[in-house]
């Protein structure tokens, strides 16, 4: 059947994905192999020298040839062993599971918010082309495209919890203070979505089927929900997605400003500590989580769409 | 032979469709008059962009801005469809007055299934209609079209089916509804010669039935074979009207007699 | 042709009024040493934290630091480096482009399977890697910009490419016995130039956003670069006293991006036929060709 090597054949693309992460990870401990020996010894409290150093060295395997220390490296990173962080001491994959959750959270929110404004204005303003509201929701959205979201936060978290003190200024990743990060992080994204669907709405109203529709009765709006938003839903579909893999690498500007713990935080500031172990871990764990979001997506529009399996 | 009715089901006086751009007006139908009767095929023949299409879509108020229907009347089972509202026209268009298109494909949701479609065609206009007892009706209706496989169909979507199949499910969802009038607009020009054939044939077998079909083509040759009464346009006007019989025998405008000699039979396309 | 979408792009009073922003910005960038009275990094601590007077027409930053000045200078950061990056990345993109399209085949497989890689590789964790590689600064950030954003740009040379292809006046070339080369640059490169140079246009926006975020959160430009992204970094800790610390970079990003925004929709507009004509055409001509 089509559908089933379609399917295999998407999961095979994912090898490449996944050897140039592990790489890229890898290389990044190696460039600064230098590095990794002597802040190993430092993180331990050692002191640094030339003798101590090759020890660790030895240690840590960094004397071997690389594509050996990238095979012992990834045998570990398969089971999401990255060694414990400089900093804390933990392991590596305890600190940014636990931090997960909370970039999770956040990223479901925001995608939420920007499906539940999108959809609605998009279709009044697709019906009413060319309208006051129309007009009015392009120009909003066409503003709010380019909105920075990190300048957007700091005026809402100003005049918010500021100036009116209506929310708290630290929101320390709870959920009851979820509203006002989620919505910096949904702004750009509504106003793309919004765009996006108007744009397929209007195409799908020119075809010949919403015409077809029509001639045998159905109303305008009718027409347009019951045959355009399906078809002008399922591109979408893909771009929500991507959207919210890529918030689940963590939103570090609208993280830090509101004080969210997420992972994106979390590893800018590892990195800033030049705590590799973590930086890697992290890009490891987002680079799967992303590529598995990226399958799974996919894997739903080949089975939404049933004309994938004709073509 | 069918007798004619003395009045027409369809009546259409003067009507004028514009587009309207920027900085023109284009006249797309400019005046037209014309008459439909049930049990017959009038054929709309023109060349590209005589307005033949933009005429069916005013008669089933569907033109769209940038066009405005400006002038006219169109008299159907004895009222004026153009002074009706929004709200009333929905309920002719699809009960009183069906449509076929030229690409039958592309006049179907692609992901949506032929039963769906049927059975929009019947709800839309009979809000109690349960889709479970209206199955039978639908497969006996897809036989009648035609189609040898109803269950199949009906599960299908209308991108499994070719374009002479999706044409006889547009015709059976015009009939499910019970129109009285169809417009058939270039229903044959995107299939094959064969298939072209078995759907004029269908066609002709729903005019027989006592319906009423616009024929809308550039073909002269599906005229001469199927239609009753014609009607021949060209930019926006009618130049020359009357049976087939009488047109093919003494045509009086110089255009109609261009087209009739054999080697511009051609151009119309 | 030119003519005519000159005289378009003209006529847009919105296209025309991004353009004069960009512009007059422009003009104050390369002048920045004239315009701006006070050095950019000089330190004055005891001038902290001052507010709006004739001196500093918007005040000084935690350091002394003239604000106006400030941004004055931020705009070569951010204004020059992003057109500088957007044209790197069309070097990158459009001959990629041109050869996936025109060479088809293994080159083409090959472009596009990296164009989809790039173009859905959330941009923080390649900032991350490559931060982590080379050290946190401007011109290593750039590399991620270069690496994730020339794909689109590939990917419209090549679906633009493969339709010249077929066309008419590329066959009667083959034909004709022209030269790969002159094909290529005579013919079907000017012809893709147009959505490239909107696109470009939209993206150097998008570029500046991304530097000044960047900065914000520590992976791109560093202390005491006057960068819009650090200056807004260094205002949070004086949200609740000195909140204009954080408007006015703020508010400098988004004009300047507002600005590119405009002009390169007007540049759609006159480069690119519009919809509403064509669905005059579509509406009124028949429908049996």
């Amino acid at each position: 059947m089509k559908r089933t090597k379609l399917v295999l054949n998407r999961i095979l693309q994912i090898i490449p994905i996944l050897l140039i992460v592990t790489i890229l990870a890898f290389v990044l401990s190696n460039v600064s192999a230098g590095d990794v020996a002597s802040v190993t010894l430092q993180s331990r409290g050692v002191q640094v020298t030339e003798e101590n150093l090759e020890a660790v060295r030895e240690e840590l395997g960094l004397n071997a040839p690389m594509p050996v220390q990238y095979w012992n490296w990834l045998k570990k990173a398969v089971c999401f062993d990255f060694g414990n962080s400089f900093q804390t001491n933990r392991p590596v994959s305890e600190e940014i599971l636990s931090r997960f959750p909370a970039t999770l959270k956040l990223a479901l929110a925001a995608t939420l918010i920007s499906l539940l404004m999108a959809i609605p204005l998009a279709v009044f303003s697709a019906r009413y082309k060319d309208s006051l509201f129309d007009h009015a929701v392009r120009a909003i959205s066409s503003i709010a495209a380019t909105m920075p979201d990190f300048w957007l936060g700091l005026m809402l978290l100003y005049l918010f919890a500021v100036e009116w003190k209506i929310a708290p200024v630290i929101s320390g990743s709870r959920t009851e203070n979820i509203l006002f990060p989620a919505f910096t992080l949904s702004v750009a994204n509504t106003a793309a979505y919004t765009r996006v669907l108007r744009s397929n709405l209007l195409d799908a109203a020119r075809g010949d089927y919403i015409i077809a529709a029509r001639a045998r009765g159905l109303g305008k709006s009718m027409a347009l929900m019951k045959h355009g938003l399906k078809n002008a839903l399922l591109p979408l579909i893909t771009l929500v997605g991507i959207n919210f893999g890529k918030m689940l690498s963590g939103q570090v500007a609208v993280e830090t400003i509101f004080s969210w713990n997420g992972i994106g935080q979390f590893a800018v500031n590892c990195m800033k500590q030049k705590d590799l172990p973590v930086i890697q871990g992290y890009i490891v764990v987002v680079s799967i989580t992303y590529i598995l979001i990226n399958l799974i997506l996919d894997l739903i529009y080949m089975f939404i769409d049933p004309r994938i399996d004709s073509e | 032979m069918i007798l004619m009715s003395n009045t027409p089901v369809l009546q259409i006086k003067n009507l004028k469709t514009y587009f309207y751009s920027r900085d023109s007006v284009v006249k797309a139908v400019d005046g037209v008059n014309m008459e439909v009767h049930s049990g017959r095929i009038t054929a709309l023949i023109g060349g590209s962009g005589s307005g033949k299409s933009v005429m069916s879509r005013s008669v089933m108020g569907l033109i769209d801005k940038p066009g405005k229907i400006v002038d006219g009347e169109i008299w159907l089972n004895g009222r004026d469809l153009r002074l009706l509202s929004e709200k009333e026209m929905r309920k002719v268009r699809g009960k009183e007055i069906a449509m076929i298109f030229q690409e039958p494909a592309a006049a179907m949701n692609p992901v949506v299934k032929i039963k769906d479609h049927l059975f929009e065609a019947v709800h839309t206009h009979d809000r109690k209609a349960r889709r479970k007892d209206k199955m039978p009706a639908f497969r006996e209706v897809l036989l009648g079209v035609g189609l040898r496989d109803p269950d199949k169909i009906l599960e299908s979507y209308p991108f499994e089916l070719s374009g002479g199949m999706c044409q006889r499910v547009m015709v059976a969802m015009g009939i499910v509804a019970n129109a009285g009038v169809l417009i058939a607009d270039e229903p044959t020009s995107s299939l094959d010669l064969t298939t072209q054939i078995s759907i004029l044939e269908e066609l002709m077998s729903l005019r027989d039935a006592g319906i009423a079909i616009i024929l809308i083509t550039h073909d002269l040759g599906v005229v001469a074979q199927t239609a009753d009464d014609m009607y021949v346009m060209k930019d926006g006007k009618i130049i020359e009207s009357g049976t087939v019989r009488e047109v093919f025998a003494a045509p009086k405008h110089p255009y109609t007699r261009y087209l009739m000699e054999p080697v511009h039979v051609e151009e119309l396309r | 042709m030119i003519k005519n979408t000159g005289r378009k792009l003209l006529r847009n009073k919105s296209a025309m009024f991004g353009l004069m922003i960009i512009l007059i910005l422009l003009l104050m960038g390369l002048f920045a040493g004239r315009i701006a009275s006070h050095d950019p990094t000089l330190v004055d601590i005891t001038n902290k934290l001052a507010p709006s007077s004739k001196e500093y027409p918007l005040g000084t930053d935690q350091m002394g630091r003239c604000i106006l000045c400030r941004l004055i200078y931020g705009i070569e950061i951010s204004m020059f480096t992003a057109i500088k990056v957007t044209f790197i990345i069309l070097l990158v993109g459009v001959p990629l482009g041109m050869i996936a399209g025109y060479c088809g085949g293994i080159a083409d497989n090959l472009v596009m399977r990296l164009a989809d890689i790039a173009s859905t590789f959330p941009s923080t964790l390649l900032a991350l890697a490559v931060v982590g590689i080379f050290g946190p600064s401007l011109d290593h950030l750039v590399l991620v910009f270069i690496f994730l954003w020339w794909a689109p740009f590939a990917r419209m040379v090549r679906s633009s490419v493969i339709k010249l292809k077929e066309t008419e006046f590329v066959m009667a070339a083959e034909a004709a016995g022209c030269s790969r080369r002159d094909i290529i640059m005579k013919h079907i490169f000017p012809n893709t130039l147009s959505p490239v140079i909107v696109y470009a246009t939209l993206r150097i926006a998008a570029v500046i956003t991304h530097i000044a975020g960047f900065s914000f959160i520590g992976l791109g430009s560093q202390p005491p670069a006057p960068d819009w992204g650090v200056m807004l970094n260094d205002g949070r800790q004086y949200i609740d006293t000195h909140p204009g610390m954080l408007f006015w970079p703020g508010l400098a990003i988004v004009i300047v991006v507002f600005a590119f925004n405009l002009f390169g929709e007007g540049l759609n507009d006159a480069l690119i036929p519009a919809e509403e004509e064509m669905a005059v055409v579509k509406e009124t001509g028949d429908s049996n060709e």
